[in-house]
C-alpha cells in the first residue's frame, strides 16, 4: 500500500534517476561531439531551423525589450539631470544580462519544445527503434546535430538580439526623451568593455547546451503516446527555462570572478 | 556446415521484465538458416519484444541471445550496428520516417553507409537500387511520395523495401499483414514467400493471423506466374484442405522449412512444424487454432 513515505521515496528515486539519465545523455553527447560519423547536412538543417527560424521572434522581442528598458530607466536619469546615461544602462543591461537570458528563454520556448516533440513523436511511432535497427545511432544522428546547431546559433542570435535591442532603445530615447541618437549610440557603445562582451557571449554558449540537451532528453524519454509527447514538450520548456535561470546565477558569478581576476 | 553456421538466431533461457512485470520468463528457441519461424501467441505475450531482443534493441533481464554466431547479450550499441546491417526488420506500425520521402526511406541504409564511410554510393547508384527494390514490391510509382500519402498496404511494402535494400540474409516481420484487407495481405504474403524462395532469406515472423502462417507454410512462390502455388505434400504437411494440395502431389515443389513457436506465459508452449501443430490435441493449442 502506498504510504506518504513510500510515495515521497518513489518520487525522489524517480527524480534522481531522471537526473542520472540526463547526465548520462549529456556525457555521451559531449564525448561523441566530434566523433565519426558526422551528420554535417543534418547539422546545417538544424542550424537553419534553430538559428534562422528563431531570428524573427528574437528580433521582434529584442526591439521591444530595448525600447521598454529606455522607457523604464530614462525617467530616473532625466530626474537626476543625466539622460545621456540611458545608453550606458540599456547597453550594459542588454549585453550582460537581459539579452542572453531573455533570448535563451525565447529560444528554449521555441526549440526545446520543438526538439522534445519531434524526438518524442519519433520515439512513440517507433522511428527511433527503426533508426537503431537500420544501424544508426540516434545520439549521433539526432542529438549531436541539434546540440551543435543550438550552441553555435544561440550566441549569434544573442549578438543580433543585443544590437536590435539597442536600436529599439535608440528609437524610444529619440522620440520620448528627445535624446540625441549619436549621444545614445556613442555612450551605449563605449559602455561595453571586453568583460561585458565576454559575459554576453559565454552565457548563450552555456544556455545552448541546456536548450538542446533538455529538449533531446525529454523527447527521448517520452512515455505514453501522443499525450506523452505533449507532456514531454511542456516539461522540456519548463525544465530548460528554470535551468537557464538557475545556471545564469552561477555562470554570472563565475564570469564576474574571472573578470576580476583578469582585470577585464 | 557446422551447427553454429546453420543457426541464425538462438535464444537460451531468455527472460525480460519491466519492473514487476515479467513479460518473458524462460524463452529458448533456434532459427536455422533458410528457415521461417512463425511466432504466435496471445496479445501482449512478448512476441514483438522477442523481435526487438533479437535485434539488440532491448537487453534481456536473464539468458543469452546469439545472432549470426555472435553473443549479442552484452554487446554495446556501437558493436551491434554492423550486425544489424545483416538483419532487416518490418515493424508492425511500419515506423517509416514520416518527414522523409519513400525514396529517402528506402535509400536510408545506403545513405547511412555513405555517411559512415563504409561505402561510397553515387546518387545514381542509390536511385537505381531504390527503384529496383521498389519495383520488387511493385511500388515504383510511389518513389517521390511522402509516407502520409500512402495506404496501409503501400506503407507495409515500403517498409519491406527499406528492409530489403541491402539484401540482408535475415528478415524479421512484426505482424506484416495486421490491419490489411485480404487482397493486400495476399500481396504481402506473396512478397514474403518470394523473398524466402528466391533469395533463401531466413525469416522470423510474428503474426496474429494463423491462416497467413499456414499459407506461407503450405505454398511456394511461382516465378512464372508471380503468385503462390501449393507446395508438394511430401508426406509432411498438408494444410487440411484437399483443394490446396499441389497438383504435382508428392512430386511438387518442396515444402518450405517452416516451424511454429507458440508462446504462453513468457515461455515456449509449442515448438514444431505446422503439421504437428495441427495434430496437437492440446486444449490451449486447439483454442488458438479455432
Amino acid at each position: 500500500m502506498a504510504t506518504p513515505v513510500t510515495t515521497v521515496n518513489d518520487l525522489l528515486k524517480e527524480k534522481i534517476l531522471a537526473l542520472q539519465d540526463f547526465t548520462l545523455l549529456s556525457w555521451r553527447a559531449l564525448r561523441n561531439l566530434f566523433s565519426h560519423p558526422r551528420y554535417v547536412a543534418d547539422t546545417f538543417a538544424q542550424m537553419d531551423v534553430i538559428g534562422v527560424g528563431s531570428l524573427p521572434i528574437v528580433v521582434l522581442a529584442s526591439f521591444f525589450i530595448g525600447a521598454v528598458l529606455v522607457l523604464q530607466t530614462a525617467d530616473q536619469f532625466v530626474r537626476f539631470g543625466s539622460p545621456g546615461l540611458t545608453g550606458d544602462v540599456v547597453s550594459l543591461a542588454l549585453v550582460r544580462e537581459i539579452g542572453p537570458v531573455i533570448i535563451a528563454l525565447l529560444v528554449a520556448g521555441r526549440c526545446s519544445s520543438g526538439i522534445a516533440s519531434e524526438l518524442g513523436s519519433m520515439l512513440v511511432s517507433e522511428q527511433i527503434d527503426a533508426m537503431r535497427a537500420l544501424g544508426t545511432d540516434p545520439l549521433k544522428k539526432l542529438v549531436i546535430p541539434r546540440l551543435i546547431a543550438t550552441v553555435l546559433m544561440l550566441p549569434l542570435l544573442t549578438v543580433v538580439g543585443d544590437f536590435i535591442g539597442l536600436v529599439g532603445g535608440l528609437v524610444v530615447s529619440n522620440f520620448v526623451i528627445r535624446l540625441n541618437p549619436v549621444q545614445y549610440w556613442t555612450r551605449a557603445y563605449l559602455a561595453i568593455e571586453f568583460g561585458d562582451a565576454l559575459q554576453g557571449l559565454a552565457k548563450p554558449f552555456v544556455f545552448g547546451f541546456i536548450i538542446a540537451l533538455v529538449g533531446c532528453y525529454y523527447g527521448l524519454t517520452t512515455r505514453g503516446g501522443t499525450q506523452g509527447v505533449g507532456r514531454s514538450t511542456t516539461q522540456a520548456v519548463v525544465a530548460a527555462s528554470v535551468l537557464i535561470l538557475v545556471t545564469n546565477l552561477f555562470v554570472t558569478k563565475i564570469l564576474l570572478w574571472v573578470n576580476d581576476l583578469m582585470g577585464w | 556446415m557446422s551447427n553454429s553456421d546453420a543457426e541464425v538466431i538462438r535464444f537460451d533461457g531468455v527472460a525480460l521484465s519491466f519492473g514487476d512485470l515479467d513479460v518473458l520468463r524462460h524463452l529458448s528457441f533456434r532459427v536455422a538458416r533458410g528457415e521461417t519461424l512463425v511466432l504466435i501467441g496471445a496479445t501482449a505475450g512478448g512476441k514483438t519484444l522477442t523481435l526487438k531482443l533479437a535485434l539488440g534493441l532491448l537487453k534481456p533481464t536473464r539468458g543469452r541471445i546469439h545472432v549470426l554466431g555472435h553473443d549479442i547479450t552484452d554487446m554495446a550499441e556501437e558493436e551491434l550496428f554492423p550486425l544489424r546491417e545483416q538483419l532487416g526488420i518490418v515493424f508492425q506500425e511500419m515506423a517509416l520516417f514520416d518527414s522523409l520521402t519513400v525514396y529517402e526511406n528506402v535509400a536510408y541504409r545506403l545513405i547511412e553507409e555513405t555517411v559512415h564511410g563504409d561505402a561510397d554510393f553515387a546518387d545514381e547508384e542509390i536511385e537505381r537500387r531504390v527503384r529496383q527494390v521498389l519495383s520488387f514490391v511493385d511500388l515504383e510509382d510511389a518513389i517521390w511520395k511522402m509516407p502520409a500519402e500512402l495506404s496501409g498496404g503501400m506503407k507495409r511494402r515500403v517498409a519491406i523495401a527499406r528492409a530489403l535494400i541491402t539484401e540482408p540474409p535475415v528478415i524479421l516481420y512484426d505482424s506484416p499483414t495486421a490491419g490489411l484487407d485480404p487482397v493486400t495481405s495476399q500481396t504481402i504474403l506473396t512478397l514474403i514467400a518470394r523473398l524466402r524462395d528466391t533469395r533463401q532469406t531466413t525469416s522470423l515472423l510474428v503474426t496474429h493471423r494463423l491462416q497467413d502462417a499456414f499459407i506461407l507454410a503450405g505454398n511456394v512462390y511461382d516465378e512464372k506466374t508471380g503468385a503462390l502455388r501449393p507446395a508438394g505434400t511430401n508426406g509432411r504437411f498438408a494444410p487440411g484442405q484437399p483443394t490446396r494440395r499441389s497438383p504435382e502431389g508428392e512430386g511438387g515443389p518442396p515444402v518450405p522449412p517452416t516451424r511454429f513457436l507458440l508462446l504462453r506465459d513468457g515461455g515456449v508452449y509449442f515448438d514444431g512444424p505446422p503439421d504437428q501443430l495441427l495434430a496437437a490435441g492440446d486444449a490451449y493449442v486447439q483454442r488458438f487454432l479455432a
